[in-house]
């Protein structure tokens, strides 16, 4: 096992790395920007060091910087978390030329699900179905007038160097080809240094669900079961849960045989997550991998027992996987409600700012991964990802329940939240049923308007405070001076009444 | 018209009891107009349910005290409230009730002149110089904050008098960014 682990990442994440180290008996060093001195990863690791201004690329992306650091302080491998460097090839590679262990999957690997029509055409040959679409980055118009027609519209056009839903546009017919074309050129150019763009066809409100796969260097792997994940908004994941509600014991064998097959095909290692899209009658594509530890990974941890993150470095380590397939029972159900500093009554626009009181929720079978405290300041310049608060159970419903409760006690006063919208999606029939779709947000939930956010309950205390002390009032006032009418009192008692002193 | 101002967790709200002949009452809370109902008197310590617009909530006060803070639970929240003791003439109410009306935002003529940032953030992109002229709608600027990327768009046509930011520049919420005239 390594000695000391360097963490190059921030907020919650940077937090259960180090926990997970902690508990593996590793030394911690955490690196911080500009913005993050007041930080909790700062305080959690045993050494820290600043990499500079606080915008990404000045700091958390510096590759040169944070190698600099591994190397002064003698770690023995680096853990980019999730975003920042987690997928980045020219990492990984600086990492082994430096001779410091990457703890995620090979730079190989990194390369070839890092673009999208290499994955598509390695899954294909390797018998895992993929979504109809090109198999090629698109050069014009026409090519993807030609790949539109064959497998039907609507088709998105994606960046080849994307994911997660970036660089993405969607096409309902030839005359929205060209100016879906030039936008997502435009932010595949921005986002990730490409504007190379493919076809795929748009499926009609698939689930996606996803499979966390553990694959150590020895040649074992298993997965650990599913992840659903529709519930999202602009193709960002908002709930995942576990199981899913649509899931059968035949259905997850088959589907997990699958995504080991799509990580088998790319010798992985590390832990994984292979993302597919399920029709209504079930049958299922390949939609990406994430060769990385992924933000939801904590609701597998919560129905498996399995620390995903301590397999991680164990693997990375070089040690060979404690369990068999057979050895993973999924127990209970559970779920995670991603909450973002996003003010969801005025289009989710960002709300960074001090927290000025703090109070997580608590209680049995409740989960709060976050590096929020009273009196931090949420930088502008990162995630808006604040906090992961998941819920287990026993069953479903009462992971839900739990989950209602849990989002009631959270306090974050100081910056708007998205809790009030995922209490709106706990409260949706259909979502209660574990019937939902990836357009379930769109097509349900819609956006929140400012109006309701007066029935929330701090104006119902207002009023009652207000109603309860006039209502006394008028119960004393009554019992003192008995009610009459105008009409019983004649003018001079009205002027002598006036001029009584009060 | 009678004028209630209380803190609720330390912010302040408007209530306004309209008619309170016979229930519902019809409440005012800031600029919200409510029915409200409840099945028996609001007392200390018993929860009562009250139907607020249609939509049931349970209420519990504790410790009534009309000069200290004390607490309402409503559906299982804690809030703390406390009443506002100063006593005002109406004309000092209007006074202090117009700017926090949220339907007529009562703004000078510098002030509508003025785009201003909805979102702290940084200003990535500057669409408009000097002497510009914008319809409606018009880009001016894109503001970036935790990732994301929001369009600040003319609000009415004219001509940009001032531009008071410049890319690459760190703005607070409110801050003034380009002046229309």
């Amino acid at each position: 096992m390594f000695k000391k682990v360097l963490i190059a990442n921030r907020g919650e994440i940077a937090l259960r790395i180090i926990r997970a180290c902690k508990e593996l008996d590793v030394k911690t060093v955490a690196v911080y920007s500009e913005a993050d001195k007041d930080a909790l990863h700062i305080e959690y690791a045993d050494e820290c060091y600043s990499i500079g201004p606080s915008p990404p690329t000045q700091s958390y992306l510096n590759i040169k910087t944070i190698i600099k650091i591994a190397k002064n302080t003698a770690s023995e491998a680096i853990h980019p978390g999730y975003g920042f460097l987690a997928q980045i090839p020219a990492f990984a590679k600086a990492c082994q030329s430096n001779n410091i262990e990457f703890i995620g999957p090979s730079i190989e690997v990194l390369k070839k699900m890092g673009n999208k029509v290499m994955a598509r055409k390695i899954m294909a040959d390797a018998g895992v179905s993929v979504i109809p679409g090109s198999m090629d980055a698109v050069k014009d118009e026409d090519e993807v007038e030609e790949v539109a027609e064959k497998v039907g519209y609507p088709v998105f056009v994606k960046a080849v160097f994307g994911g997660g839903g970036k660089g993405m546009r969607l096409i309902k017919n030839n005359k929205g080809i060209p100016r879906a074309m030039e936008l997502a050129r435009l932010e595949a150019e921005s986002s990730f240094g490409s504007p190379e763009i493919y076809v795929e066809k748009m499926l009609r409100n698939p689930r996606h669900i996803e499979f966390q796969v553990l694959a150590d260097k020895k040649g074992n792997i298993i997965h650990l079961g599913e992840r659903e994940c529709s519930i999202q908004r602009k193709y960002q994941k908002l709930i995942e849960e576990t199981p899913s509600p649509m899931m059968t014991e035949e259905l997850r064998n088959v589907m997990g045989k699958k995504a080991i097959q799509a990580a088998k095909a790319i010798n992985y290692t590390s832990v994984g997550t292979t993302e597919f899209l399920v029709n209504k009658d079930s049958s299922f594509c390949f939609l990406e991998m994430n060769t990385r530890l992924q933000v939801e990974h904590l609701i597998t941890e919560m129905v498996t027992g399995i620390d995903i993150v301590k397999e991680q470095i164990k693997i990375a380590a070089g040690e060979e996987l404690g369990y068999k397939q057979d050895d993973i029972m999924m127990r209970g159900h559970a779920l995670n409600c991603r909450i973002n500093s996003e003010d969801p009554y005025r289009g989710f626009v960002p709300s960074p700012g001090t927290v000025t009181e703090y109070r997580p929720s608590g209680g049995f079978g409740i989960r709060v991964d976050s590096a929020l405290y009273s009196g931090y300041a949420i930088p502008v310049f990162y995630d808006s990802l604040i906090a992961k608060l998941a819920a287990w159970g026993l069953n479903r419903s009462e992971a839900l329940q739990r989950m209602r409760n849990a989002l009631n006690e959270y306090h974050i006063e100081g910056v708007e939240t998205t809790i009030p919208f995922h209490k709106r999606i706990l409260e949706d029939e259909s979502f209660k049923r574990g019937d939902v779709h990836t357009r379930f947000v769109e097509e349900r939930i819609g956006s929140l308007v400012i109006e309701e956010k007066y029935e929330d309950e701090e104006e119902v205390a207002a009023l009652s405070a207000v109603l309860v002390k006039y209502l006394r009032n008028r119960q004393t006032g009554l019992a003192v001076i008995p009610q009459r009418k105008a009409r019983n009192m004649s003018k001079w008692r009205m002027v002598r009444r006036h001029r009584l002193p009060r | 018209m009678r004028e209630h101002r209380v803190l609720v967790n330390n912010k302040e709200h408007e209530v306004r009891l309209l008619d309170m002949g016979k229930t519902p009452y019809r409440v005012e809370v800031d600029d919200k107009t409510y029915k409200v109902d409840f099945s028996n008197e609001i007392t200390d310590s018993t929860p009562v349910l009250i139907k607020v617009n249609g939509k049931r909530h349970t209420v519990e006060i504790n410790k009534f005290n009309k000069d200290a803070p004390f607490h309402i639970k409503v559906n299982d929240r804690l809030f703390k409230v406390q009443y506002e003791r100063r006593e005002r003439t109406p004309s000092q109410i209007m006074e202090t009730i117009q700017p926090t009306l949220k339907t007529q935002p009562v703004k000078s003529i510098a002030e509508r002149n003025t785009v201003t940032a909805f979102m702290p953030g940084r200003v990535v992109l500057l669409k408009v110089k000097l002497g510009d002229s914008v319809k409606v709608g018009d880009t001016l600027c894109v503001l970036e904050s935790m990732k994301m990327e929001n369009e600040i768009t003319a609000p009415k046509a004219g001509v940009v008098q001032e531009v008071k930011v410049s890319e690459g520049l760190m703005v607070n919420k409110g801050e003034p960014l380009v002046i229309i005239k």
